[in-house]
């Protein structure tokens, strides 16, 4: 696909009012759900109707998820502000991120491979944005 | 017919609100938080390219190190420093909207195989919130602290905007998340000779729900099918807690 810096943009524009839609909507009708995530529903709405991605979301899509990590910094940062909390607490912390995550994801593994036994090579996937898109970050 | 507009204008006035700090501060200032904050994203991605992706090098990690300690000898204060960077905290909105992209690109598998790729997904997604903040409830801790711990193993967008509904801390959502990912990814490989997890689509299952993006990299490095399934966990996951906490505790 070529780059176009228009269709980019343009992209970008439809994202970024899908975005404040889902913003207005989050505080107009107080729906209990992370904004974003009203926004998630109503691009995918979006594309399940158009049945495609255009060419000028995925261009603008692809830049936005593989940076992520760029536009996290600000909270990791400020993370700094609860520095005594994670001082308090730093062996529950440890705990629960640590172990509870190797343990969990022991345990999903295991029980993945049972449900999914035999069904191998029976997929066709596709990957066009999970290979060149989130390679990094988040 | 006669439309309260109230409402409305309070609405706008929220998200204006949301954006005021852009136009309402030293634009020199802003501009050198801004440049800084990139060169230093950039330069830690370089590095971590350079050094074969090693996740306990991740970029967050090294980039939240060298900023934090630039603040700390710097005579800057932290909530100044963010109120600079507002513009990058804003596109994490539409970025995260992005997410549908990839999302719809999985909803064939999704078809094809229905409850068989769901049900690893709903067991990750149960187990690691669960197992965490049982450990943060046995030992004691705030309210707060217990509730942000249930977003761990969701994407940090979404885990922020869902530990501020939930009565968390958004911040610290934040850096839960993406130390769980870099646990998830830097144990994948062991765990999965240890459970002797064969089938490509069960690791990327499983990485993708439970170590979110920093997993679905690690599962792109095992390969491409096994990636395209954790993209499908990572989203998945991402949805499901995103709407069933609000629901239960919010």
């Amino acid at each position: 696909m070529m780059n176009n810096p228009v269709r980019g943009i343009l992209g970008f524009a439809v994202i970024f009012c899908i975005y404040l839609i889902s913003l207005f909507s989050f505080h107009y009708f107080s729906i209990p759900l992370p904004p974003a995530l009203i926004g998630i529903f109503i691009l995918l709405i979006v594309l399940l109707t158009l049945r495609r991605v255009p060419a000028a979301i995925t261009q603008s899509a692809r830049p936005l998820l593989a940076h992520m990590g760029l536009f996290l910094l600000p909270a990791l940062i400020s993370v700094l502000l609860y520095g005594d909390l994670f001082a308090k607490y730093h062996a529950a912390l440890f705990i629960a991120v640590l172990l509870s995550t190797i343990v969990s994801l022991g345990i999903t593994l295991w029980l993945s491979q049972r449900i999914l036994l035999g069904v191998k090579g029976a997929v066709r996937v596709n990957t066009p944005m999970a290979s060149s898109g989130q390679e990094d970050d988040n | 017919m006669i439309i309260n507009t109230d409402p409305i204008i309070a609405s706008w006035g929220e998200i204006i609100g949301q954006f005021g700090p852009l136009w309402s501060q030293d634009f020199g200032f802003m501009f050198v938080c801004l440049a800084a904050t990139l060169g230093v994203y950039l330069l830690s991605r370089k590095l971590h390219f350079y050094l074969n992706q090693n996740p306990l090098l991740h970029p967050l990690t090294i980039s939240t190190l060298v900023i934090g300690l630039c603040l700390y000898v710097l005579p800057i204060d932290v909530a100044e420093f963010k109120r600079g960077v507002t513009l990058f905290e804003l596109l994490l909105g539409p970025a995260t909207v992005a997410l549908a992209v990839p999302l719809y690109n999985q909803l064939p598998v999704l078809r094809q195989l229905g409850l068989k790729v769901v049900m690893p997904i709903i067991i990750g997604g149960t187990i690691a919130p669960l197992l965490a903040w049982l450990s943060v409830y046995l030992l004691d801790t705030p309210l707060q602290l217990q509730m942000t711990m249930l977003v761990k193993s969701i994407t940090t967008p979404l885990a922020m905007g869902t530990a501020d509904l939930i009565g968390g801390i958004p911040e610290l959502a934040a850096v839960i998340v993406i130390l769980t990912g870099i646990v998830g990814a830097t144990f994948a490989p062991w765990l999965i000779m240890l459970t002797k997890t064969d089938s490509e689509y069960a690791q990327g299952l499983a990485l993708g729900s439970v170590a979110h993006v920093v997993g679905t990299s690690k599962a792109l490095s095992i390969s491409e099918t096994c990636g395209a399934f954790a993209t499908l966990g990572l989203c998945l996951n991402g949805i499901l807690t995103a709407v069933l906490l609000p629901l239960l505790f919010a």
